[in-house]
């Protein structure tokens, strides 16, 4: 942890940093005695925690289980060094109750730190949210090493596309929930600026949402890669979408496998994808891809948020982690219709959407199954999950076609995290 | 008082940088800021900590319709009309009409200033309201405030209200706790008021925390309505049915000058200063926030060509009966005055009761198909 704030105060950023002390007070103080994080800004309050503690009582989500009076008390005052408050991070959890099914997280990070100043609050959220994944004593393994998948070609008479996403964040910059127009424009500076630097298979180009063309415009919906704004409550309370669409766009490479959105929900979402059902490749361009940028931010002077507790850093703690969503549309007419399918689907630890993505309905017996986890197991492990349990899923339709039965198969190893405590692997 | 912006200037992020792409937009506000005012202000914040990215948020993320001309700005506080007044000033001498920053706003809530306006012809005009708001002095507006902040306004609300008599008693129905009765009560009164939904108030902040501290007083007699905590810390309405605008201005000036006192006795005072008049979230609202106007059957003269400019003359505006952005139904429209600022309560009641009478007559001659050539008003 002290480590990457110290590369914070030696970031080229620090010379306005040191300029206020001029400018005076507490403040500086506070930025120059960086051993470990501390308040930033002093926030202003009139009234005590308990008259500004929110009404969770109809409220469904991680951050009203875990916002207790206590800790709300002990974090109201508090500040990352960018100014961003305890407030702010939950006023998406407090202005959507959420839903009796479907537990929504509730909160969000408006930088780096805001996942250590409001660690007594985001902890028990991540542990919640990650199948018991503890960030005080865990360790999350990253594995960018695509050759390790096995079996990573899926019948295409089943699997119509395969497709891995993940995000990753620009370390110094903070978030969109919280990030300034100037952050948010200095994002998409160094990231268009990188992925200039690709060659060969992925070489593109990058169309900025507020300059593209009608027809640029047509041909991105056409190929389903345009973003629009977003217009669910859970993301436009929390303020990603403020000055939409300034410094928003999508970089795609020429042969349309390889796509970037810069400052949609997170500084990056990085897309790779094609039809049919050769997921190895996919993933291989993808490890490919990823290694790449990184390098060619590196080379400029930055690098991805990432730490060994919470791995890749993003705007919502359910994509910490790996962040990597890895999914197939799947011809399941069969399957689908058995009262097993939930079951299986669970134990093979996957979710089905229907193929407009999340909160839509399957169409045609055409599902898109993915992982479900995310943090506490690397990115091949969670690939290779999804291979085995996608190849399971077309056994059991093909099986189904003959009129033979199925079997649920026992549910997925449990979950093995690496606890820096305990000195080793234990089951979560 | 002149706060710096620690947020932006602890980044060392340059204001060109920060600077807002306005190239498509059209409001008031994107009319008037510059690069080099932005620069000035993005280091000052008001003693409550609010800067000049909170008050054109909404301006920046609504750029506007081709003819209708938004604010696009708000105020954070008391204090944001003082310490941001290099935009505000101009933004609202734009929306009122040129409005000098030295010029002094009348205030007058004698409704015996009032002459006539309890004729209006019920067959004509089915219903009269007056509405405004008020905002509670020391306590930060609806884009800024915190949950404590907006349940003490909802507190002491709560105990001015309770204590209004005769006609004036009535009920408060606070929105997280009100039943499905008094919910559909509420609503079939047409007094129940939503979560906003328009995009120019959610990108200000202002539905942050709902339905917490918001909730809706109404006397019991239903004509005298007050809406805690929406747009503004408050919104007080008078109506009633049929064309007695007299009576509904006459409870209007009653109601508001008893809840002031009872907020003084109680150590507090509504946001006023004799420059901009009353102060409220949104800077087309000061003044008097004032909008006075009747629900009125126009058949004949909306199909005339004439119409708008007739309500021009009148300084009058035309609305759908469903409020703002709807359209109007059956030749039924809601006709109100169009300003707010720099004219006091009674005159522009004078003028939404002498111009409804005169369109009424308008009206009347049409349907038998007679000419209302000298008729034609004047401008006002």
């Amino acid at each position: 942890m002290a480590t990457s704030f110290s590369r914070l105060l030696s970031s080229r950023r620090n010379l306005g940093i040191l300029s206020l002390v001029g400018a005076g007070s507490v403040t500086a103080a506070f930025l120059l005695h960086r051993e470990h994080v501390t308040a930033g800004v002093p926030v202003r309050r009139r009234y005590p925690a308990s008259a500004e503690y929110p009404d969770l009582r109809k409220h469904n989500n991680c951050m009203a289980s875990s916002l207790t009076p206590a800790i709300y008390s002990k974090l109201c005052d508090k500040a990352t060094p960018n100014g961003y408050t305890l407030d702010e991070a939950i006023q998406t959890g407090v202005d959507n109750p959420g839903h009796p099914f479907i537990k929504t997280v509730g909160m969000v990070a408006g930088d780096e730190e805001s996942y250590e100043v409001f660690a007594d609050l985001l902890d028990p959220i991540i542990k919640e949210r990650h199948n018991g994944y503890d960030p005080r004593t865990m360790t999350h393994p990253t594995d960018l090493d695509a050759s390790k998948i096995q079996s990573g070609q899926f019948d295409d008479r089943y699997v119509l596309s395969s497709r891995v996403r993940t995000g990753r964040s620009i370390r110094g910059l903070s978030l969109p929930p919280a990030c300034t127009r100037a952050e948010r424009r200095e994002v998409e500076r160094v990231v268009v600026d990188a992925l200039s630097g690709l060659k060969g298979d992925l070489k593109g180009k990058y169309y900025s949402l507020t300059q593209m063309t009608e027809q640029e415009q047509q041909q991105l919906i056409d190929d389903h890669f345009l973003f629009d704004k977003p217009v669910s409550p859970l993301l436009t309370c929390a303020g990603m979408a403020r000055d939409w669409p300034d410094a928003r766009g999508i970089w795609h490479n020429n042969e349309k496998t390889f796509l970037i959105w810069v400052n949609e929900e997170d500084h990056t979402r990085v897309i790779s994808m094609e039809k049919g059902g050769n997921m190895k490749r996919v993933f291989e361009r993808f490890c490919r891809g990823l290694k790449e940028v990184e390098h060619l931010i590196q080379e400029r002077g930055w690098e991805f948020m990432w730490n060994p507790r919470l791995g890749y850093i993003l705007t919502c703690p359910s994509n910490l982690g790996t962040g990597l969503r890895a999914g197939v549309h799947v011809k399941l007419p069969l399957l689908s219709k058995d009262a097993r399918f939930s079951k299986i689907l669970d134990n093979l630890r996957l979710q089905k959407r229907g193929t407009g993505g999340v909160d839509t309905a399957a169409v045609g017996g055409v599902f898109d199954i993915s992982n479900l986890d995310r943090l506490g197991q690397s990115e091949v492990q969670l690939v290779q999950t999804v291979v085995d349990g996608v190849n399971y899923l077309i056994e059991c339709e093909k099986r189904l076609e003959k009129g033979q039965d199925i079997k649920v198969p026992p549910p997925h190893q449990t979950f093995i995290f690496c606890d820096r405590m305990k000195g080793g692997w234990f089951c979560g | 008082m002149d706060n710096i912006n620690m947020h932006l200037t602890l980044k060392g992020l340059s204001a060109e940088e920060e600077y807002p792409d306005l190239s498509q937009h059209n409001n008031h506000m994107a009319k008037v800021l510059t690069l080099d005012m932005y620069r000035r202000l993005r280091d000052r914040a008001t003693p409550s900590g609010f800067t000049i990215d909170g008050v054109i948020q909404t301006g920046v993320d609504n750029p506007g319709h081709p003819f209708i001309m938004t604010v696009g700005c708000v105020a954070g506080d008391e204090e944001t009309y003082e310490v941001f007044k290099e935009l505000l000033d101009p933004v609202i001498s734009d929306r009122h009409g040129g409005y000098k920053p030295t010029d002094k706003h009348k205030t007058d809530l004698n409704s015996n200033n009032l002459k006539g306006g309890d004729d209006l012809d019920p067959n004509y005009v089915l219903s009269s309201r007056v509405r405004t708001g008020r905002s509670i002095r020391g306590f930060c507006l609806p884009p800024h405030c915190s949950r404590g902040e907006r349940r003490a306004v909802e507190t002491l609300s709560i105990e001015a209200l309770a204590s209004l008599t005769g006609d004036l008693k009535g009920k408060y129905y606070a929105l997280k706790n009100m039943t499905d009765a008094e919910q559909q009560q509420l609503i079939d009164d047409h007094f129940l008021f939503d979560k906003p939904v328009s995009p120019l108030l959610l990108a200000s902040g202002m539905a942050r925390d709902w339905p917490d501290a918001r909730g809706i007083w109404h006397n019991d007699n239903k004509t005298f309505l007050v809406w805690v905590n929406e747009e503004d810390h408050l919104r007080v309405i008078s109506m009633q049915k049929g064309g007695n605008m007299k009576e509904v201005f006459n409870r209007f000036c009653t109601g508001l000058t008893k809840i002031e006192t009872l907020f003084k006795e109680r150590g507090h005072a509504f946001m006023w200063n004799e420059h901009l008049g009353y102060v409220l979230t949104c800077p087309s609202n000061l003044g008097t926030g004032l909008r006075a106007g009747v629900h009125v059957k126009l058949p004949n003269m909306s199909k005339n060509a004439k119409f708008e400019e007739i309500l021009k003359r009148l300084r009058l505006q035309k609305r759908g009966t469903g409020g703002v952005d709807t359209a109007a139904v059956g030749g039924v429209f809601d006709i109100s005055n169009a300003d707010r600022l720099g004219f006091s309560e009674v005159e522009l009641v004078q003028m939404v009761v002498d111009g409804i009478k005169l369109l009424i007559e308008m009206e009347k001659r049409l349907e038998k198909g007679q000419s209302i050539d000298d008729l034609m008003p004047a401008q006002k």
